[in-house]
């Protein structure tokens, strides 16, 4: 019996110690004056860790920045966190918990959109703004009137990406290779339908499971096709990896792909084998904008490394969100969900916002290459 | 393209191999899965990674590092996960290495961070090109490094006294005692093994991936127990071919179907074998 | 000094008392027979001596030294074999493995191969199947291998648990034959036996053990014509 107990102790505590450190964190910002509470949904553990983890110093540095400067009507702001592990089941319990608690008056996140739009009818039925910074999935802000996004969709960037294929680098023939998920799908179709509008073709296409690690047998299969170049619907980890072995498979070829990719991660993890890449931006870390080089200064000072794509866009949607709150002259939720709906031009890092009617931003996109292991304006050849 | 296959297949064969003799040793000598095995293999992999990034760019080095890590940490999971439960339900010990498995994660999260590391290549010059596939230098040096592991470690558990003690505990651990065998000791000494092997596994393959993050271990740690449930989870041949077996069917799955049913062929393999020959291809028919 | 000397020995199990205070003793150099039914408590006494189970209470010595309920790999470096009840051959190793198994404690190869030697000199069956699976050897050739491996660690002191059991008559009288020869080779020996009658024959002295008691014990002689004896255990009426 005492060893049954032993086992259990013994779980509890590995657990615990886990589960503790998070726990600690919220206590800690709980302590504040009255502050208003937002909530973050983010994957600060597992496969997507590390946006989940950008998420939130973003966040953090926003509400830093809006307090400093006397909160928004006159009260602090503070942030909740949650962990949602990238996992769908975890991010529906979290919009529960969230939506229950009377002290918070909305909600940024998830990451992935499939995390959004498995918690989207709880917030939905709630009454509580759902801000999505990345979910470019299309049916995630037109599924509830609470449900933002402010990433544009890729019904709006991949006509942009396959003209860019097709126009300005003059591929014909592409491969694709996709992640297996609501995003990579989404991202494919809408690539592939407007690239082979354009007159192209596509010769494979192939997708892969989140967790995978070796794209060889695939990247192997969809060299027999024979494309001109390849398009990556994949995020800058995996992106990183695919083509790391397509090197080692001695496949030399252009590589097209979301804005997804474009991050320093994709530099360091991928080396020579990421120069060739082509996508679009429409938050570029080494623009000379004052706001732009204000915002990378503070983020590299903070946590010492250079803020990426996503990370500007939970920064903007924390920004956009006070902003929210201060043309509503309130922290009621409706009242923040109908000044958010009548947003416009917001002027965020990553592009102005400005929504439709169905919750989507529109933006517009900067084209960049990757040349000599450096991410470079494509235009400015 | 289908020497290019095999090629993929052999390489990745060869990880999947040394993480399923991890499992199948362990299983020998005492029923039961270490599902520890994944985030051992990761662990490993950051051993290997410090040691390339802060002490030498030298691959031998980090193997080192990656084999004692692996032969600490097995070492580790036996004193607590095992010794410390005898005598307890079975599903203790089987829930202790899942909770490992899940600490090792979280502490390599907290000390390392999430985001993916880059680990160098080694060898990575172009060896020879073979009917239209590639084949860089490196493939050969994990395939190699593999073999010759595999072969040390069959010839410590069949031509060694240290090797006819963790036969027979796995046999009959009671027996075993009588004839005056450390049981105890063999067991500890099946999971530094198994630790070890695992924890060299990471450094090839994160060499070879060029990739190192904490959740890493996590899908190469379940197929390769499919693997050597393919093989039969007792037998340490039947774990080798599972490993070379699986991952040379996936890579062809993979281009006969499509990469999307990738994992799914893995797991029919395991549900499969499990349903029909639970014993796998050479394991006994005494030992499930 | 006799070579094992048991005093008061207590064993449970749970709430069931299997031992209750035994004492008895081996002298060197001899052949002690235990007789009883099943569930006697015989088996029980050979864990405990060899320290798989362990003792409540009472203490065993071997060759004057006390090794009560020390670990089981420690009591066989000291000399004392148990060759365990139904055989209990490693099936997946061949007869020559198991042989090596035997000798596991031995740290002088030269000893193990002349070990082996004798074995194979005591048992020519085995060594003409010294490279077969131990699983695939007839139940009588287990029962060789498993006193052969047995003796291949030098013991002192052998244990036999029920060596005849599920044999055909033919090769019991076999296998007791090969016990008196392991026995002139100086070894002592401890024989846990249900065929009693067989048992007294070989053994010079004799306990009989009823429901973790001993009930009896005298010279195998006095036993063999002892009427309770007789009608228990030995199946003569009358």
């Amino acid at each position: 019996m005492s060893k049954v107990l032993r086992a259990i102790l013994l779980l509890a505590v590995v657990l615990g110690v886990v589960s503790n450190g998070y726990a600690a964190g919220k206590q800690e910002k709980a302590k504040t004056d009255e502050p208003v509470y937002i909530a973050l949904t983010a994957p600060i553990t597992g496969d997507y860790a590390e946006y989940g983890n950008n998420f939130k110093r973003s966040v953090e540095m926003a509400i830093d920045k809006i307090n400093a400067s006397g909160g928004v009507l006159g009260r602090k702001l503070a942030v909740l966190v949650g962990d949602s592990k990238g996992d769908p089941k975890e991010s529906a319990t979290l919009a529960q918990k969230w939506t229950s608690d009377p002290k918070i008056v909305a909600q940024i996140g998830d990451f992935t959109s499939t995390c959004c739009l498995a918690a989207q009818p709880i917030y939905d039925q709630a009454g509580m703004v759902q801000l999505s910074p990345t979910a470019s999935h299309t049916k995630f802000a037109q599924g509830s009137k609470w449900s933002f996004s402010i990433v544009g969709t890729q019904a709006g960037e991949q006509p942009f990406i396959a003209d860019y294929a097709y126009n300005k680098l003059g591929f014909r023939k592409i491969a694709v290779i996709h992640i297996n998920n609501d995003w990579g799908v989404d991202t494919a179709r809408y690539f592939t339908d407007n690239f082979k509008k354009l007159g192209g073709t596509i010769t494979a296409i192939e997708n892969y499971f989140d967790g995978e690690k070796d794209f060889t047998a695939i990247l192997t299969k969809l060299r027999a096709s024979n494309p001109d170049a390849l398009f990556m619907a994949a995020m800058y980890n995996d992106g990183a990896s695919i083509s790391n072995q397509r090197a080692k498979l001695g496949w030399n070829l252009p590589v097209v792909g979301p804005s997804s990719l474009y991050s320093e991660q994709l530099l360091k993890l991928g080396g020579d084998s990421v120069n060739n890449l082509y996508t679009v931006v429409s938050f570029f870390a080494d623009d000379p904008k004052p706001e732009i080089r204000a915002y990378v200064t503070e983020f590299e000072k903070r946590y010492g490394l250079k803020p990426n794509f996503h990370a500007a866009l939970a920064y903007d949607a924390m920004m956009l969100l006070a902003d929210a709150m201060k043309r509503a002259g309130s922290f009621d939720r409706d009242k923040i969900r109908e000044a958010l709906q009548a947003t416009k031009d917001f002027p965020g890092l990553a592009g102005s916002i400005t929504f439709t009617e169905k919750g989507d931003a529109i933006k517009q996109y900067t084209r960049v290459m990757v040349k000599n292991n450096k991410f470079e304006l494509f235009d400015k050849r | 393209m289908i020497v290019q296959q095999l090629i993929n297949g052999i390489t990745q064969g060869s990880i999947f191999a040394l993480l399923a003799i991890s499992f199948a040793v362990i299983y020998g000598v005492l029923r039961l899965v270490n599902f520890a095995t994944g985030a051992t293999y990761m662990m490993g992999a950051f051993a290997g990674w410090l040691t390339v990034r802060y002490i030498s760019q030298n691959i031998f080095l980090a193997m080192l590092a990656g084999l004692c890590t692996g032969w600490s940490i097995g070492f580790l999971i036996e004193k607590v996960a095992i010794k410390s439960l005898r005598g307890v339900a079975r599903i203790a010990s089987l829930i202790c290495t899942i909770g490992f498995s899940i600490f090792m994660i979280e502490i390599a999260t907290v000390i390392f961070g999430a985001e993916t590391k880059a680990m160098p290549s080694f060898f990575n010059e172009k060896a020879f090109t073979l009917g239209g596939a590639t084949v860089v230098w490196y493939q050969l040096f994990l395939i190699g490094t593999a073999v010759t592991i595999l072969l040390l470690l069959q010839i410590l558990i069949f031509k060694t006294k240290a090797g006819l003690a963790i036969r027979t505990v796995s046999l009959d651990f009671k027996t075993a005692g009588l004839m005056g065998i450390n049981v105890d000791r063999t067991i500890s000494l099946a999971f530094s093994l198994g630790g070890a092997t695992a924890g060299i596994a990471g450094v090839l393959g994160s060499v070879y991936y060029n990739i190192v993050n904490p959740t890493m271990g996590n899908l190469q740690g379940l197929k390769s127990f499919s693997a050597a449930v393919f093989g039969g989870l007792t037998s340490i041949p039947g774990a080798i071919l599972g490993g070379y077996l699986l991952a040379i069917v996936e890579n062809f799955g993979v281009q006969i179907v499509s990469g999307g049913y990738r994992d799914i062929i893995g797991f029919v393999i395991l549900v499969g074998f499990l349903l029909f020959r639970p014993r796998g291809l050479l394991g006994k028919k005494t030992s499930l | 000094m006799p070579l094992l000397e048991i005093e008061k020995l207590v064993v449970q199990y749970g709430a069931i008392r299997a031992l209750k205070g035994i004492s008895l003793t081996v002298e060197k150099g001899a052949l002690v027979t235990l007789i009883g039914a099943n569930g006697a408590g015989k088996s029980t006494l050979l864990n405990t001596i060899t320290g798989v189970v362990k003792a409540m209470d009472g203490t065993i010595r071997f060759d004057g030294i006390d090794i009560t309920n020390w670990d089981s790999h420690e009591i066989v470096r000291c000399g004392i074999c148990q060759v365990p009840e139904g055989r209990k051959i490693f099936s997946e190793l061949s007869v020559e493995e198991n042989l090596y198994a035997g000798a596991y404690i031995l740290k002088d190869k030269n000893e193990v191969k002349k070990n082996l030697q004798m074995v194979y000199d005591l048992f020519p069956r085995l060594a003409e199947r010294r490279k077969q699976e131990g699983g695939t050897l007839s139940g009588g050739e287990q029962q060789m291998l498993a006193l052969a491996r047995g003796i291949m660690s030098n013991p002192q002191l052998l244990l036999l648990d029920e060596p005849s059991l599920g044999l055909a008559p033919l090769i019991v009288d076999k296998i007791f034959e090969f016990i008196q020869q392991i026995n002139q080779l100086g070894k002592t020996i401890l024989l846990v036996e249900q065929n009693a009658n067989m048992a007294l024959q070989v053994a010079s002295y004799g306990y009989v053990l009823e429901t973790g008691i001993i009930r009896f014990q005298d010279a195998s002689e006095n036993l063999r014509n002892n009427d309770l004896v007789k009608k228990a255990y030995l199946g003569i009426t009358g």
